[in-house]
């Protein structure tokens, strides 16, 4: 059964005619081609479909779009502010946070809500936010790093 | 000396990283080309197992389905 879903994200409005078992996650990438979220386990545990979700990190792999409707939902590709990166981008990218950088979205995203609620989080607070998000490559201490990085400079 | 130097002892910004960091980087799921199929692998259920027979009719039946490859199709054995 399909059905038109109407759905905010990044600030701009969406409508796709989908069945209504379509993940959030495979809306984004197949129906409105923000493929920026990423594709990981697809079972909730590794954190690559991370978006927000009126500003609360939400896993889009086990969300259905028609839950949603009307709300804010953030991807990586709404990060950047009028053409210019995000802190957290821009420390990410220059600290090598991003190796592979399959997970770097889903991080991003997690870290964006985390230094929302609390600007100048302790390195155990950015440990706990990211620890829904895994990393294959970098080991996890440049990212911590770059987390803090961004925090200073805001 | 150092002065004559452009690339080494500087920082330097990963050619790669905004990429990675805005979501831009395109990996192979994120590829849609004109005429992509999209392919499933079935491997076998039992190892060491003697084949007999592959049934492909339902498969082959289902809508959507544009093609089903098997061992038989192939010219090496």
């Amino acid at each position: 059964m399909k059905q038109l879903i109407k759905l905010r994200v990044n600030g701009e409005d969406y409508e796709a005619y989908v069945p209504v078992h379509k993940t959030l996650l495979e809306v984004l990438r197949e129906d409105l081609n923000l493929t920026g979220t990423k594709h990981g386990c697809e079972l909730g545990e590794c954190g690559a479909c991370t978006v927000l979700v009126d500003g609360e990190p939400t896993l889009s792999c086990l969300t259905l779009p028609i839950e949603i409707q009307g709300r804010e939902i953030l991807t990586v590709e709404g990060l950047a502010h009028n053409g210019t990166p995000h802190p957290l981008q821009t420390a990410f990218a220059e600290l090598s946070a991003a190796q592979c950088g399959y997970c770097t979205p889903g991080m991003l995203i997690s870290a964006k809500a985390l230094l929302d609620h609390d600007p100048h989080p302790a390195r155990d607070d950015i440990r706990q936010a990211l620890s829904g998000n895994l990393c294959r490559c970098t080991g996890y201490s440049k990212i911590i790093e770059a987390v803090e990085l961004a925090a200073e400079r805001r | 000396m150092t002065d004559e130097l452009t690339l080494i002892g500087k920082p330097l910004p990963k050619v790669d990283a905004l990429g990675k960091v805005t979501g831009e980087t395109k990996y192979a799921d994120d590829l849609a080309m004109p005429r992509m199929l999209h392919a499933k692998i079935l491997g076998c259920h039992y190892p060491h197992a003697r084949i007999k027979h592959i049934g492909t009719a339902r498969a082959q039946a289902l809508p959507g389905v544009v093609a089903i490859i098997t061992g038989a199709d192939l010219p090496v054995k």
